[in-house]
């Protein structure tokens, strides 16, 4: 079957778009198409929490349930517009990464089937200056997303003793993201320090709760805090990210009170949201992460 | 208690000519030196080695490691793990012997570790050879690769088994002539009333005489501690973390900063309470 190409004009780009009609989420029929309409309408949205950041693409060519790559070089071929940066890894030599700065950047990544889209820490030149601390509360089974909504709670508290502001957001799975905002000058060193700090203290006290090992068998029935993501070199997915399970879902920020309610009703399936009502609720409540782009905030200088 | 069987360190064959014996090598020696741990004095928490870097007065992470090569005082000529890995050879599916030597041509200088070479399978040809070794007091000479680094190894015959002897290279041995002794000086009558004396003294070797007697009483040391005062355990969270320590970035988790988190979890706590 020949390649079905469609030309459309964004932002004053032209740009071909390839196989609309594939199907990328087998369970839901959710096509590439709609993966690229959705990121569309999302990009007032999600674009501000790109800007700047060299991003990973996590590529789905044959959909969720076939084989996926990381592609961290921006592909050679991309159109001579896309915004690139050299960016240091750790085992490759350096490498050209994406930087999505813009709606035409935002449908050219999305065309390649990048379902997932996981940025960098740093913005631009600052390579280390993260602008937000971030934890990945992960949960081993038994424990769920409602587990890791009542340590997201506990975090929070604790957080906010040291008068840090924290947000949340749902990864589209069973666990949560705990962004701290800082946009303010601090190192990897002071926010990974800081960040396994935290999750030693909550395993030191709550270890029934949490643990701050990564091993999967000590995770069993725990939370487990992960705090290694705040490192330079490591990426995390971006907030309105599609993910790539059996449906849809959404990295979809989330308000405190939701994940009180759903800690207060032991109910945690309300903070799972999927495209179609991400689009919705992103008209009604707006941009939830803004504060994490805008919120200044020092880690405590102890 | 019985004596596990030694885990296989190499299998592959022995080979030579158009004869090939299919064997597992497993160490002849275990070390018997006892190895203690690294504890803190204050609360036994278990220790680790970290390399340390006075110019910045911080632990460095191995990543953040190279090799250097000393070749003049304070100048360094810096080597990679992808430069080293390059130079290792390749694993050896066999041992090819090259040679059947006299036992007695090789001087005990050159004897470095001991292997016991194990039939695997049939053990026919294995027990021939053992047989063919051992009455004609040869060994057989070969190279081999093992752990990324290439051996002179003799196969010699030591009861019913073959042992595989690591030798030293010749450019590792010191020649005696370096030494500036010189026995042929030695007066002949003098050598005479040494002999007779030496022959009062028993000539065969005991091994069993021997006992490691360093060994021994330390041993018997710790075991009467333990009896006596008890052992001492690490504190409660250091396990997780010792086992996660080697893949983790040390970024100087300062006490204060763990106390300061520690109340404010405490204050968090008490506030959700009321």
């Amino acid at each position: 079957m020949a390649k079905q190409k469609t030309t459309v004009e964004v932002a004053g780009k032209k740009l071909e778009l390839s196989n609309l009609d594939k199907v990328l989420y087998p369970e839901t029929g959710f096509t590439k198409g709609q993966t690229i309409d959705y990121y569309r309408r999302m990009a007032p949205l999600i674009l501000p929490h790109l800007e700047g950041h060299p991003l990973t693409l996590k590529r789905y060519p044959h959909g969720v349930a076939e084989d996926f790559f990381y592609e961290k070089r921006c592909p050679s071929y991309r159109p001579e517009w896309m915004e690139t940066r050299q960016v240091d890894t750790r085992s490759d030599k350096p490498l050209k990464y994406c930087v999505v700065n813009d709606e035409p950047g935002l449908v050219w990544v999305a065309n390649l089937a990048s379902i997932e889209l996981h940025s960098l820490l740093y913005r631009k030149e600052h390579l280390d200056r993260p602008t937000a601390l971030v934890f990945d509360l992960d949960p081993g089974p038994p424990a769920g997303l409602l587990q890791c909504a009542e340590v997201a709670l506990a975090m929070r508290d604790m957080l906010g003793e040291l008068g840090l502001e924290s947000f949340p957001k749902s990864s589209g799975g069973n666990g949560l993201h705990f962004y701290v905002p800082l946009n303010t000058p601090v190192t990897f060193d002071d926010t990974k320090g800081f960040a396994r700090a935290v999750a030693r203290t909550f395993e030191k006290h709550q270890g029934d709760q949490v643990t701050s090992v990564m091993k999967k068998s000590e995770r069993t029935g725990k939370v487990f805090i992960d705090w290694s993501q705040n490192d330079q070199h490591k990426t995390t997915v971006c907030v309105y990210s599609l993910r790539a399970r059996q449906r849809p879902t959404v990295s979809a920020p989330l308000e405190w009170k939701e994940v009180e309610q759903a800690v207060k009703r032991e109910d945690a399936s309300g903070l799972i949201f999927e495209a179609e009502q991400m689009l919705q609720r992103a008209d009604k409540k707006g941009d939830l992460f803004a504060p994490v782009l805008t919120l200044k905030q020092k880690l405590p200088a102890i | 208690m019985t004596a596990m069987p030694p885990r296989s360190l190499w299998s592959g064959t022995i080979s030579f000519g158009l004869v090939s014996i299919p064997v597992n090598m497993v160490p002849a020696v275990r070390a018997q030196r006892l190895q203690f741990h690294m504890l803190h004095r204050k609360d036994n928490a278990r220790l680790h080695r970290r390399m340390y870097c006075p110019e910045h007065n911080t632990v460095v992470h191995p990543e953040h490691i190279v090799r250097g090569y000393e070749v003049e005082p304070e100048q360094w000529v810096t080597v990679t793990e992808e430069e080293l890995d390059s130079l290792e050879p390749k694993r050896s599916r066999s041992i090819e012997i090259t040679d059947f030597v006299q036992l007695d041509d090789i001087p005990a200088l050159y004897y470095d570790r001991p292997y016991y070479l194990l039939p695997d399978g049939a053990g026919k040809p294995y027990n021939l050879l053992v047989e063919a070794l051992s009455r004609s007091k040869r060994a057989g000479l070969a190279r081999f690769v093992m752990h990324g680094r290439e051996h002179l190894v003799a196969v010699r015959a030591i009861e019913s088994a073959l042992c595989l002897i690591m030798l030293h290279y010749p450019s590792e041995i010191r020649p005696a002539d370096d030494l500036q002794t010189d026995a042929s000086q030695a007066d002949k009558d003098a050598v005479k009333t040494f002999r007779r004396a030496a022959s009062g003294l028993k000539w065969d070797f005991d091994p069993q005489a021997h006992e490691n007697q360093s060994l021994v009483r330390l041993q018997q040391i710790i075991e009467k501690k333990r009896k006596k005062v008890g052992t001492v355990e690490a504190p409660e969270s250091s396990e997780a973390e010792t086992q996660e320590e080697e893949a983790e970035e040390e970024t100087g988790e300062s006490v204060d900063l763990v106390a300061a988190l520690e109340a404010s979890l405490a204050r968090a706590k008490n506030k959700r309470r009321k």
